[in-house]
């Protein structure tokens, strides 16, 4: 945690609080879009036709992806609000 | 007052989608009169350069910071639009496609990677990118004297990266030409330069801005189209991305059950979409992902947009809007090889040989229009049926099995109207989509190399307190200057279009990326530590890049490649997995660089006299 001790020393700041978020964001991430559709492929259901695995991937995973990126302007916006004075940091 | 151009953007959209609509709907009634396609092809030619004029003409500035931020006055769906025409380029679309059509298993990897790319930019990148008050990325490093050596190299990154990807994008300009114009490569080449040269030299990222804005609906309309005409003819439903499943993929793998049974294929010539049925290596699925979507993340001339914008919030909203509409054209790209797929398995296989006249006449038509081998029967070129018959070898009651079929992935999407014989008009417009998709990334490109070379080359090296008018000037000059080197090389290099577009993926992700997270989120290490560790991962990945596909004699897929694998996780590295080795490469060097630079920080901060004292306190 010694990189972030230059902008912030409490760790309770705008960039730790950024980059924590962004790190759970995208483990998130990386777990709804790759590695589920690898384990949903193991099953034999089918939507429209299509192998679970592969609806998933093509599908549902970028619209988990939307998702999760309108729910990060949300929270990113809310941090921006509580650290108005950020972009001196 | 002057109202800025950025902020017409819903009329300028409006009026030139209106345009397209009516030059279509012109164009089919010149086509209901008899008239020759050549003449539509060039009214379709006509209107997409009238585009890029129009956005020349309407974005033209002479000042240098609209020039190149547009003055920051973008709004979020209209520059989410600009963002969106420039991801979803042509090598996109047939890269996938073919990818798709040949098995899934790396389109997987390359569908998620790019939308996990978008996601990581979104998230990583958006807001401080727009919060950096540098015109260049490299440019936003100014700690120390060293910063001007990051900065050149960082600029031959941009540059080298920029080549191989404009090097794609305009060889696939020679494809569509010929295959749809009737016009010579070179031809089209210099179209193609005229329309992104004038639109970028009046008025920079305004006028680009604009550009792609006023391609995205286009793109949409023309892509969007043939696919739900051909989805329709097929299935009976118009949403390609809901149909492909029952009308298409079950009757492939009915087909292939059959063929399993009768003992008429095995397990490894049938269609495999899943990494369950595939032969799957998972490192390089893996590698392959994480390489395009961190390449994609750290394109340069997607993250310039950011700079158009009034705030970080709305960058961020931005990438929001860049995605969504990249996932409706996107998201159809798997319906398209799943149909030509489906067209190739109900209309050619099982034929006999003697059939192919009655039954199958687009294998010739096509044959003679593409003029290359889109589809070979038994290993040769055919147009007619008694050069199937010598090819395979075989009497006419020969049954075509999925071994003597073979189809050129890389033409998949360009000859799918052809094959599903779709309405001439309907053709034109996938083709003015293919170009359209291909000026609206290419412009992108030459416009971030030509202001890193004017910015991080001309004014931090030559000329570092230049007036903005020069500065301007020169910018405008290094336009011209990658434009004409774009066009030579394309002409006289002939790169594979695979290996320029994993390659330069693969270079993004071993150097600019670190350069970026280390730029906007790290900081804390000095520009001499991350430079060796990018300048490592750069030659590293480029070196093994350059091997792996040229091998020692300069000569390339010879045989005498280097080949190399990972004990316990893969036997072959592929192109673009090699991405993430150069990551590793320059984590390492930067940790190692890192520690020896603090353990001399630590030996030079140490005082004089506290150095006495401590010898004072060994013992003898």
């Amino acid at each position: 945690m010694k990189i972030f001790k230059r902008h912030d020393k409490s760790l309770t700041g705008y960039f730790s609080k950024q980059i924590q978020f962004v790190c759970i964001m995208l483990f998130c991430l990386v777990l709804l879009i790759c590695a589920l559709p690898c384990a949903l492929e193991m099953s034999n259901v089918k939507i429209l036709g299509i192998p679970l695995g592969y609806f998933f991937t093509t599908v549902i995973g970028p619209l988990i992806a939307l998702l999760i990126i309108k729910y990060s302007l949300l929270v990113c916006e809310r941090i921006d609000l509580q650290n108005p004075n950020h972009e001196n940091e | 007052m002057h109202k800025s151009p950025l902020k017409s953007a819903t009329s300028l959209s409006i009026m030139y989608t209106a345009s397209f609509l009516l030059c279509i709907v012109f164009g089919f009634l010149l086509l209901q009169v008899g008239t020759p396609d050549g003449y539509i092809n060039f009214l379709m030619l006509a209107l997409l350069m009238g585009g890029y004029i129009f956005a020349g003409m309407f974005g033209k500035t002479m000042q240098l910071n609209i020039f190149q931020t547009a003055d920051r006055l973008g709004s979020s769906v209209f520059i989410g639009q600009s963002l969106a025409s420039g991801i979803l380029s042509s090598s996109i679309f047939i890269l996938l496609a073919g990818e798709f059509y040949q098995g899934g298993i790396d389109a997987l990897a390359i569908f998620s990677g790019l939308i996990l790319g978008i996601t990581i930019m979104t998230l990583l990148f958006a807001a401080p990118v727009n919060r950096s008050k540098a015109v260049t990325l490299a440019s936003s490093n100014n700690k120390g004297a060293d910063s001007r050596i990051l900065k050149l190299f960082i600029m031959i990154i941009i540059l080298v990266t920029g080549l191989l990807l404009l090097n794609v994008q305009f060889s696939l300009i020679g494809k569509i030409s010929e295959l749809y114009f009737g016009i010579a490569e070179q031809t089209t080449v210099i179209l193609s330069i005229v329309a992104i040269g004038f639109c970028l030299l009046m008025g920079g990222i305004q006028a680009l801005s604009i550009s792609r804005m006023l391609a995205y609906p286009i793109l949409v309309i023309s892509f969007l189209t043939p696919l739900a005409w051909m989805s329709y003819k097929l299935t009976g439903n118009p949403i390609p991305q809901l149909s492909f499943g029952v009308g298409a993929l079950e009757t492939i793998f009915e087909i292939d059950q059959e063929m399993l049974r009768t003992g008429f294929a095995n397990e490894t010539d049938i269609f495999q979409i899943t990494r369950e049925g595939a032969v799957y290596d998972s490192f390089n699925y893996w590698a392959k992902l994480a390489t395009i979507a961190l390449g994609t993340a750290a394109m340069p001339h997607l993250l310039q947009h950011y700079k158009t914008l009034p705030t970080p919030a709305k960058a961020r909203r931005t990438g929001f809007w860049a995605l969504g509409f990249v996932l409706i054209i996107l998201t159809a790209i798997p319906a398209v090889a799943i149909f030509v797929k489906a067209d190739i398995y109900t209309s050619l296989l099982g034929l006999q040989l003697g059939e192919l006249d009655d039954q199958a006449t687009w294998v010739f038509a096509l044959s003679e229009k593409m003029g290359v081998d889109f589809i070979t029967i038994c290993g040769a070129h055919i147009s007619s049926t008694s050069q199937a018959i010598t090819a395979c070898g075989q009497p006419a009651e020969y049954f075509l099995s999925l071994k003597d079929i073979s189809v050129n992935p890389d033409l998949v999407l360009l000859a799918s109207p052809f094959m599903n014989e779709l309405p001439t008009l309907i053709t034109i417009l996938l083709a003015a989509g293919c170009l359209f998709a291909i000026w609206s990334t290419a412009d992108g490109l030459v416009f971030v190399m030509a202001n890193s070379l004017a910015e991080d080359g001309f004014t931090n090296f030559i000329r570092p307190k230049s007036p903005m008018g020069l500065r301007l000037f020169v910018t405008r000059f290094f336009i011209l200057i990658i434009l004409a080197l774009a066009a030579y090389l394309t002409l006289n290099i002939k790169l594979d279009t695979r290996f320029a577009f994993g390659a330069s993926f693969a270079l993004l992700t071993a150097s600019l990326f670190p350069f970026l997270v280390h730029q906007f989120w790290i900081k804390s290490l000095r520009n001499t530590v991350i430079g060796l560790g990018i300048a490592s991962g750069f030659v590293t990945t480029a070196t093994l890049l350059y091997l792996g596909h040229f091998g020692t004699d300069y000569i390339a897929s010879n045989g005498n490649e280097l080949r190399f694998g990972i004990p316990y996780l893969t036997t072959e590295v592929k192109t673009t997995s090699i991405g993430i080795l150069g990551l590793c490469v320059t984590l390492l060097v930067t940790f190692i660089a890192n520690s020896i630079s603090k353990s001399i920080s630590k030996t030079k901060s140490v005082p004089a006299d506290k150095t006495t004292d401590y010898k004072k306190d060994v013992p003898a």
